[in-house]
């Protein structure tokens, strides 16, 4: 390919070709990312070239909204031959990828309203900001919008914008009918002074493309059986969504969105826009009063309960998608199925979190201590006490008090020796509870493990409805193949005449139940589903990886179902977790009251030995 | 059994599925009908190299994103019998079929089938509130109908002649080899008379109508009227 130079005389070689217009071929750079160059099919003219220079002194304070020329393009390194322009790279969508919902659930799944508002509130900024620059857009139309979704929109195709030079006014010389307003419909764009007035009705077709999720303004349901098309319905002012009473030949389609989800003033605009009024200078509603609509109704955004992808005006009386799928089974704003999935957290690590065994901790020998009861005054009672004193006070005394002090000891030793043999089995349940514990608890990790975690079953789920959906379009397709149009293996004309009169007709139809029960030779059958499937995997059906409103209702459901079912089987894989825990628990109590009763006797004994050491000691 | 097509009968689909797809992409239609020739003299060669063509056309017109959501395709083949190979499809999943030749030539029954599908097609755009460019109506054969003597040929003719009239629809006619060009013409509209195809051009056949179609559906510089792309690449007459 050879080298292209720019004003600066840089050299840069050009790439494959990105796209072939009316006017020219667009390519890339080699080693450049933010810039193209057009290279135009004919040699630009002297004029040409005044223009492209006029333009290109704008590309920079226009830079955010339209990609201007920034150079000159020139095949000779003298930049003697003048070819084409060099703009910058608009990345994005094409701007009807957006608005039509077909690519915005493939290209956007779960892009909402908002999306569309804002879209087309930029777009209305950006042409006021051409327009302040004194510029006409001129071939406003759905090719040359490139949005970047959440960040900005770009107008491309800007070398045919209307500009003056200082000297003289360069016209914008193409459009294209289904775009052109009523006034310069049928008349040849040569030469043809541009307005912004006439850009303002491309506009006011941009935005409510946008706002309608692809439904043309001057498309409806006609009032007769005659044609009417596009640009004959834009020549006659037939908005279609205009008031009744205006007697206009289009009435608002059924599975469109109805005109009154929008505020007001916005309707008014519209209606601005469109009537036949509008074709005098100065009439449309400008691209800044559009934008200041668009961000006062982006405010207003509510989300409906029944979808959190159902976004629309607050004041609408309802929400309007919801009326629209209700009325026609189609969801303009489905929820992507991803978006779905995101919304799950794993549960088996919070089962699993949940589940910690109990700290249970030995019983410690200071722990429980009621009160002791004051003891009896040391000594022999009864008649003992009245012979010990009487007779042998001072030397029995002394020896009983021994004696009953050995005892003592010895008690209080028999008490200690079973509180640490009864913590001792404590410790032991702890030992074995903590064993058991940790063995079920694997058990129930090991369970949860086999069990699909709740996102794969939703994402399951979502794959068998999606699955049937495309089964349900590649049914359609089989549904179109008349058997009589093939040549099948095997079936002659008496064979079709048989499965016509089984109402077997198309390649739908061949189910074996249907044919056995037309009484068709098994070979035969073989042969015909062996077609089938031959004829099946002809067939490309689109993916479909959006959820419409109805399957999402299906898919909850089954979720929910499925929901209760892992809970019950969950519940019963607990159950030998709560059970050892609550049996060691049992036997942790029961020791537990052993050994504080020990250590009430233990007290008990220890206050009775004290007593004795105060009351007799030496 | 969703869909009966008995003589003459086109497809009924419940209001719902058409609601959906329409609300699915809204965008104006531009309906095409080709009806081709499929009798006994278009076997071997010339039946190949037409798959083939339908082939590029169905691939050329799902490489242009705008396009490929506006054309609307519908397949008559007319060899022995008459056949509805494929009903109106978008673009956009429209697969090329393999046709296969064999039979007579009862093209005037199938004219009249194809304008019956375009008006059942119109009154679906109708009440779905959807904008359509004026249908066309693509006929190619490499003989001549051997319907002629039956009511269908006037029939074809008269639907064709007013039709054009009326703007409801346009007619283009391609003869291949040996067709019978004397007959075709009587078909087609005195002011667009058939047209020869050069050899087997059937690629350049359908490319050159893939571009017509887009040029019909999207942007056309200079506006207010239609310049068709030159067809000296298939047709040894140009339009
Ligand atoms: N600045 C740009 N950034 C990205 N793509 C562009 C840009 N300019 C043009 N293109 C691509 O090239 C195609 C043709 O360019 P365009 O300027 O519209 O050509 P023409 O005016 O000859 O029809 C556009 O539809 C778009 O896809």
């Amino acid at each position: 390919m050879s080298p292209i130079f720019d004003e600066s005389g840089t050299v840069f070689q050009m790439e494959a070709e990105l796209a072939r217009g009316g006017q020219g071929v667009v390519r890339k750079l080699r080693a450049v990312n933010s810039h193209l160059v057009k290279i135009w099919h004919s040699a630009p003219s002297q004029a040409d070239r005044r223009r492209s220079e006029a333009l290109r002194q704008l590309a920079g304070s226009l830079s955010d909204v339209a990609a201007l020329p920034v150079s000159l393009a020139f095949s000779d390194a003298a930049k003697t031959r003048h070819c084409g322009v060099f703009i910058p790279l608009a990345e994005g969508l094409d701007v009807f990828e957006i608005y039509n919902m077909g690519s915005r659930r493939v290209l956007l799944p779960g892009a909402t309203f908002e999306l569309l508002v804002k879209t087309a509130k930029q777009t209305a900024q950006a042409f006021a900001k051409v327009h302040a620059h004194g510029l006409v857009i001129g071939d406003v139309n759905e090719k040359n919008l490139k949005v970047m979704p959440g960040h900005g929109v770009r107008l491309i195709d800007t070398d045919s914008f209307q500009v003056h030079d200082g000297e003289r006014l360069h016209t914008s010389d193409v459009g294209t009918p289904l775009w052109t307003p009523p006034e310069l419909q049928g008349i040849k764009l040569t030469g043809v002074q541009r307005t912004a007035n006439h850009d303002l009705f491309g506009l006011a077709q941009l935005i409510f493309l946008l706002l309608f999720s692809g439904r043309h303004p001057f498309a409806g349901v006609p009032v007769g059986n005659d044609d009417l098309q596009p640009h004959d319905a834009i020549r006659q002012h037939a908005f279609a969504y205009a008031p009744a009473k205006l007697g206009l030949p289009l009435s608002p389609p059924k599975a469109a969105p109805s005109f009154a989800m929008l505020p007001p003033p916005i309707q008014q605009a519209f209606l601005e826009a469109f009537e036949p009024s509008s074709r005098q200078e100065g009439m449309r509603p400008s691209a800044q009063s559009w934008a200041d609509l668009l961000v006062n109704l982006e405010h207003d955004l509510i989300r409906c309960q029944a979808s959190p992808a159902h976004c629309h005006w607050k004041g609408a009386m309802e929400c309007p998608w919801c009326t629209i799928f209700k009325q026609t089974g189609a969801d303009l704003f489905p929820r992507a199925s991803h978006d779905l999935l995101s919304s799950v957290k794993d549960p088996v690590a919070e089962v699993l979190k949940s589940h910690q065994p109990f700290a249970f901790q030995v019983t410690t020998e200071t722990a429980a201590v009621m009160p002791v009861q004051i003891p009896i005054q040391p000594g022999p009672q009864g008649l003992m006490s009245w012979c010990s004193r009487l007779l042998f006070r001072q030397h029995w005394q002394k020896n009983w008090q021994q004696e009953e002090m050995r005892k003592q000891r010895a008690l209080i030793k028999d008490i200690s020796d079973k509180i640490r043999s009864l913590q001792q089995v404590q410790r032991q349940v702890i030992v074995n509870y903590q064993r058991d514990f940790q063995r079920h608890k694997k058990s129930l990790q090991d369970w949860l493990k086999r069990q699909p975690s709740m996102a794969k079953k939703r994402s399951q789920f979502l794959e068998g409805v999606l699955k049937s959906n495309n089964q349900e379009s590649l049914n359609k397709h089989l549904e179109c193949m008349m058997l009589q149009d093939y040549k099948i293996p095997m079936v002659g004309d008496s064979r079709m005449a048989k499965l016509r009169s089984a109402n077997i007709l198309t390649a739908a139809d061949l189910q074996p139940q249907q044919l056995q029960a037309a009484s068709m030779p098994s070979n035969v059958i073989t042969s015909l589903l062996k077609w089938r499937r031959r004829m099946a995997r002809g067939i490309k059906v689109t993916k479909s990886v959006v959820l419409s409103f109805q399957d999402q209702a299906r898919v909850e459901q089954m979720l929910q179902q499925a929901e209760q079912d892992h809970q019950r089987k969950l519940a019963s894989v607990q159950q030998p977790l709560a059970a050892c825990t609550k049996s060691a628990q049992q036997k942790m109590l029961a020791t537990e009251a052993s050994i504080r009763s020990l250590c009430q006797q233990k007290a008990q004994a220890d206050a009775v030995l004290a007593s004795f050491q105060s009351t007799f000691s030496p | 059994m969703k869909r009966l097509h008995a003589e003459n009968e086109a497809i009924t689909m419940t209001p719902t599925i058409i609601d959906v797809d329409f609300a699915d992409n809204p965008e104006p239609r531009a309906p095409t009908i080709l009806l081709v020739d499929t009798s006994g003299s278009m076997s071997g060669k010339k039946i190949e190299a037409l798959n083939r063509g339908l082939e590029q056309f169905a691939s050329e017109l799902a490489a242009d994103n705008l396009a490929r959501k506006r054309v609307d395709v519908a397949i008559v083949s007319f060899g022995g019998t008459v056949k509805t190979v494929c009903d109106f499809t978008n673009a956009e999943s429209f697969l090329a079929p393999t046709l296969q030749a064999d039979g007579g030539t009862p093209m005037g029954e199938a004219v009249v089938r194809a304008v019956t599908m375009l008006e059942q097609r119109k009154m679906q755009y109708r009440a779905a509130g959807i904008a359509y460019y004026r249908p066309w109506l693509f006929l190619i054969t490499d003989g001549e109908p051997t319907d002629d003597g039956s009511h269908y040929w006037q029939d074809a003719i008269a639907l064709i002649h007013e039709g054009e009239m009326k703007g409801k629809l346009s007619f283009f006619g391609v003869g291949v080899e040996e067709a019978n060009m004397k007959r075709l013409n009587l078909l087609c509209p005195p002011k667009r008379p058939a047209m020869k195809l050069r050899g087997l051009c059937f690629r350049e056949l359908f490319s050159w109508l893939s571009s017509s179609l887009k040029a019909v559906s999207s942007s056309t510089p200079g506006a207010a009227s239609l310049t068709l792309p030159s067809s000296a690449g298939w047709s040894s007459i140009d339009l």
